[in-house]
Order: structure tokens, then sequence, then C-alpha cells
């Protein structure tokens, strides 16, 4: 109390000051219109801008919530795609049509990945007990992303397709010769293409898909653009260089296909080799 | 108490010109700085118990620092109060420079005129 006593004594005169100061300009702003409109205009203003900023730290906060909804979208989103591409195809040979629930994706984040190593592997948050399998096909939004090799409950290990190991046949969509995408270079950028025989034509700005062969990736999901085309004396295949439309250092969300026949699909396979 | 009486002032005023508390704003803070002016005028050897602001008690020189920059200030709170927004500056600060002027030729007028005697 006696603290207060004394900050008033010595305040007392700028606290006076203060509080007049603002008397006057309550005054100022009640009785006066052309005041009144000003505050009123200003207050408005500065109310809508902090309005506006409280909701967009609010919207940043949801983000993640808004991430997961959208990854899982996707997953959809591509699923059908897929299924559209399947069924068009079948149409327009005018035969059966499959059930189109052929390809299911399931949304999956990056735990832990590399792309600068001569072998690169990705590390996927989930796994067998979300129901992953070693040889099912991982893509992200616009492109491959690599085939799983080993999957342990909760972790499943993706061999990128920058990966001296890994094979993936493709097609040049315009003409549907076949081919296979290795990584030669040391761009993680650039893939080749291998085993285009030379009689077909491949030009430089062609769009390479795959191919649908395997059961790991459904036909028609996005590769990249060749960028070089080369024909080597004494070599009966192209060596093409591909431009990657998605970019491997910029990965973070991948969906897995699970091939609902792949089983099948195998086992029938197998079964002609045993029996050679 | 300086500050009660320009408060009651300036409340007077702005009955005359039918714009309450635009004047009181002004004044409340003229008589508030008016210390801190004085107290960066103060002279080396400080004021005397009998000073008084005049230009009989402290020199034409003093008076008029004195005076204007009160005055300055005063005019510029007045029609900044007055606008109500900085939007118009250009305005505010005319206004401020030639009621500067006239309000500084009336008061030497004054003082010329009525020569207060201490």
């Amino acid at each position: 109390m006696r603290n207060a006593i004394e900050l008033l004594l010595r305040f007392g005169y700028h606290l006076l000051f203060i509080s007049m100061e603002f008397l006057c300009f309550y005054i100022i702003i009640n009785y006066n219109h052309e005041q009144k409109t000003i505050f009123l205009n200003s207050t408005n203003i500065l109310s809508t801008s902090i309005d506006s900023r409280v909701d967009k730290f609010n919207q940043y906060l949801r983000l993640e919530q808004e991430n997961d909804s959208l990854h899982l979208q996707n997953a959809r989103l591509i699923e059908k795609f897929i299924d559209y591409d399947l069924n068009a195809s079948l149409y327009a040979n005018d035969t059966l049509v499959l059930d189109s629930s052929k390809y299911h994706l399931v949304a999956v984040e990056i735990c832990n990945s590399t792309f600068n190593l001569r072998d690169n592997y990705l590390t996927l948050c989930k796994g067998s007990s979300d129901g992953i399998v070693p040889d099912m096909g991982v893509v992200s939004q616009n492109g491959i992303v690599g085939i799983v090799k080993k999957v342990s409950p909760n972790f499943s290990i993706v061999m990128s397709i920058l990966h001296s190991q890994s094979t993936i046949s493709c097609l040049i969509k315009r003409n549907n010769s076949n081919g296979t995408l290795t990584w030669k270079s040391t761009n993680p950028k650039l893939l080749n293409l291998e085993a285009v025989p030379k009689h077909k034509s491949v030009f430089v700005g062609d769009t390479v898909i795959t191919s649908g062969y395997s059961t790991i990736f459904p036909k028609g999901i996005m590769v990249g653009k060749v960028k070089s085309v080369v024909l080597e004396a004494g070599n009966n295949s192209y060596t093409i260089e591909v431009d990657l439309f998605n970019d491997p250092s910029a990965w973070d969300a991948t969906y897995v296909i699970f091939n609902n026949l792949a089983g099948e699909q195998r086992g029938l396979e197998a079964s002609i080799t045993e029996n050679e | 108490m300086m500050l009660i009486i320009a408060f009651v002032f300036g409340l007077m005023i702005d009955g005359f010109y039918n714009s309450p508390g635009v004047h009181a704003a002004a004044l409340v803070f003229s008589a508030y700085i008016k210390s801190i002016i004085l107290r960066f005028l103060e002279p080396f050897e400080g004021y005397n118990t009998d000073d008084y602001p005049t230009i009989s008690k402290m020199g034409i020189g003093w008076y008029l620092s004195f005076i204007s920059l009160l005055m300055l200030l005063h005019c510029f709170i007045y029609f900044s109060v007055e606008a109500f927004s900085f939007v118009y500056f250009f305005d505010i600060f005319m206004n401020t420079i030639f009621s500067f002027i006239t309000s500084m030729s009336v008061i030497f007028l004054l003082q010329l005129i009525l020569r207060p005697k201490y």
C-alpha cells in the first residue's frame, strides 16, 4: 500500500497527464462526428487485420491434419486414375470388364531416405501390420519411387529407383516400345532407358510410362520425359536418358500400391517354370 | 494543477468552437510538455525562485525559444487531433506552420503592447 502511494506521488503528474489525455480523446470520439467516423474506421481496419492474423495462425496449426487428409484423398484419386486407365484400355479392346478394384493405394509417409548414394533406399513409416509385403510398388504424386524389399511390423524398406540393381519395365507412351529403366548416371533426376530396339522410333520429349508387365506397377504411371536419344554404332538398342517428372530429393508423400491379384498372377507364372 | 487548469480552459474554448475535447487535449499536452521544455531550456546556474517566463526576466532569446517550441508543439498536436489521422499529414503540417506564424506575431504584439512589469 505504501509503495502504491509512493508510486502515485512520484508519477502522479504523468499519470494525471495520461488519464486526462484519455479523457480528452474519449470526449473527442464521443462528441465529434468526423473524428468518430475516423476512429471507428481505423479500429475496424485494425480488428480485421488482427482477426485475419489469428485466422492464419489457426490455419497453420491445422495444417498437419489437412496434409494428412489431402494425402489420403490423393491416394484415392490416383487409384481412380489407374482404374480408369485400365478400364479404358479394356473397353477399347472390347473384352471383359474386370473388377475395377484390382489396385488399391495406401498413403504412407517417408521416415528416412537417401538420394545421393550409389544404392539408395527409403524407409516408410508403415509395415507388415498395415498389410505391406515385399515386391509392392511405391509411387509418389507424379512418378514412381521404388519397390518394397523388406518389411518389419511398423516399417518397410524400399529400394529406390536410384539403385544400381533397380530395373523397372517401362514403355514409350507414343508407340508402346518397351524398355528397362535403370540408373547409370550420377544425377538423381536422370535415369536411363535401356533395351529399346533400334527399329522403333524414339524422339526427345516422348513420355515414358510404366508398362504394367509385372505385378508391381500398374500400366500408365507417368515416369518422365526422354531427354536425349543416341544410337551408338554396332548397338542394337538406343541409349536413352529420361528426365524424371518427380524430383527424388523432394519426395515426401508416397503411396504403396496393393495389387489384389498379384498372388494369383505370380502363382500361375511360377507353376509354368516349375513344370518346365 | 497546471493540467487541470489546462483541461478546464480547453473545454471552455471547445465550448465556443463546438469541438468538444480537441482544444482540451492539445492544451493538456502543452501543459505537460511545458515542464519538460523548462527543464530543457534551464540556464546553467538554474532558475531563481522568483523567475517568471517573461521577456524582462529571462531575456528575449530565451523567451523566443521557449514560446516558439511550446507553440509549435501545441499547434502540431492540435491539428493532429483535429484531423485525427496521419493520412492528412501534409494538411496538418501546413496548418501548423501558418498558425504558428500568426500566433507568434499575436503573442509578440501583446507583449509589446502590454509590457508586463514582473
